[in-house]
């Protein structure tokens, strides 16, 4: 009588190599959900410190000297700066404000004030940057809001409250 | 006759032996599954816990965002946000005890920090307002610090 042993061998190859193949999907799997949940905290941050630089610099109505100091930070412009660059590392550590970006420079918040098109009317881009270790080429934008703000403090009354002008309602006398 | 069935306790050792690596294999693979979710519920959960701390303030200063509504005072020693509103309550919120507080209550109340509502953990709390410009520094249980700049809306701006 043959034994049956080299079958249930077999049997088990077969299995192993089925189960190898389904614990590599699996490990990529956790992987990429592993990517993911960084990239998800990685936004939270990034829409926190967005909202903090655009409060700013509607506050500081798009004076990026201003904004850098109701940040809490130095910044000292060379000649004309277009925007306010913000550093971090990879946890978000505060770098201060920075010219480029270096080793240990991997996220970033910039503040961009923008022609708004409109009198009277000032606008900043707000973005903010994941940057590749070592690579100051490849960025990921990870958030991005706009913010505008009333340029002028003063307020003006309506014209015809003004002048004192009886104002028609449509009523019959 | 002897040497075939050495053969045949040799074979079956060895299929044993590949169910063993196959059983620790299922073992390593299911463990590892448990370690990256635990790690990605943990991440995400504190994750959540910031960002909410951090937009549950800002979203209750602005729904009291009106001229001289929203202030910074203290409540039984401890600092605290008070935000007015026009029927004459206050809402006070503020960290005591490890948490995030929060207390709806009229504006002459005397009740204590501690009668207030609890929200969510938090370690500390740290308030300044100057010049419209609200800042609002939130420390969560693991020491973790979060920073909120709010510029106060009411009472700017206007018709031009």
């Amino acid at each position: 009588m043959r034994s049956r042993v080299p079958l249930a061998l077999m049997e088990q190859m077969v299995m192993l190599l089925v189960f190898a193949l389904a614990a590599a999907l699996c490990l990529r799997a956790f992987v990429a959900s592993d990517g993911l949940s960084r990239d998800s905290e990685d936004r939270d941050r990034a829409a926190i410190l967005c909202q903090n630089a655009a409060e700013a610099v509607r506050r500081s109505k798009g004076d990026l000297e201003r904004t850098a100091e109701l940040l809490g930070l130095s910044f000292w412009p060379e000649g004309d700066v277009e925007f306010l660059s913000l550093g971090y590392d990879r946890d978000w550590n505060s770098f201060g404000v920075v010219r480029e970006i270096g080793k240990d420079v991997l996220r970033t918040v910039r503040v961009t004030p923008v022609d708004s098109g409109v009198d009277g009317l000032g606008r900043a881009r707000v973005e903010a940057f994941a940057w590749t270790d070592g690579n100051a080429a490849e960025n990921r934008l990870l958030y991005k809001l706009e913010v505008c703000w009333q340029e002028t403090e003063t307020v003006t009354e309506p014209k015809a409250a003004a002048e004192g002008a009886e104002i028609d309602d449509g009523g019959t006398d | 006759m002897r040497k075939q069935r050495a053969k045949q306790h040799i074979d079956a050792l060895a299929a044993l032996l590949l169910f063993g690596i196959f059983a620790v294999c299922v073992l390593g693979v299911l463990l590892a599954g448990a370690g990256a979710y635990q790690r990605l519920t943990e991440r995400d959960a504190a994750a959540a816990e910031r960002r909410i701390r951090a937009q549950y303030i800002a979203t209750r200063v602005r729904q009291a965002d009106v001229t001289g509504q929203v202030s910074v005072e203290e409540l039984g020693g401890v600092p605290a946000l008070r935000l007015a509103e026009a029927d004459g309550y206050v809402t006070w919120v503020y960290c005591c005890g490890g948490w995030l507080m929060e207390m709806y209550t009229s504006a002459e109340s005397d009740l204590a920090p501690e009668d207030g509502t609890r929200l969510m953990e938090a370690a500390a709390l740290s308030l300044s307002l100057e010049d419209g410009l609200l800042q609002v520094g939130i420390t969560g249980p693991k020491g973790e610090e979060d920073w909120l700049y709010l510029t106060l809306r009411g009472g700017e701006g206007g018709p031009l």
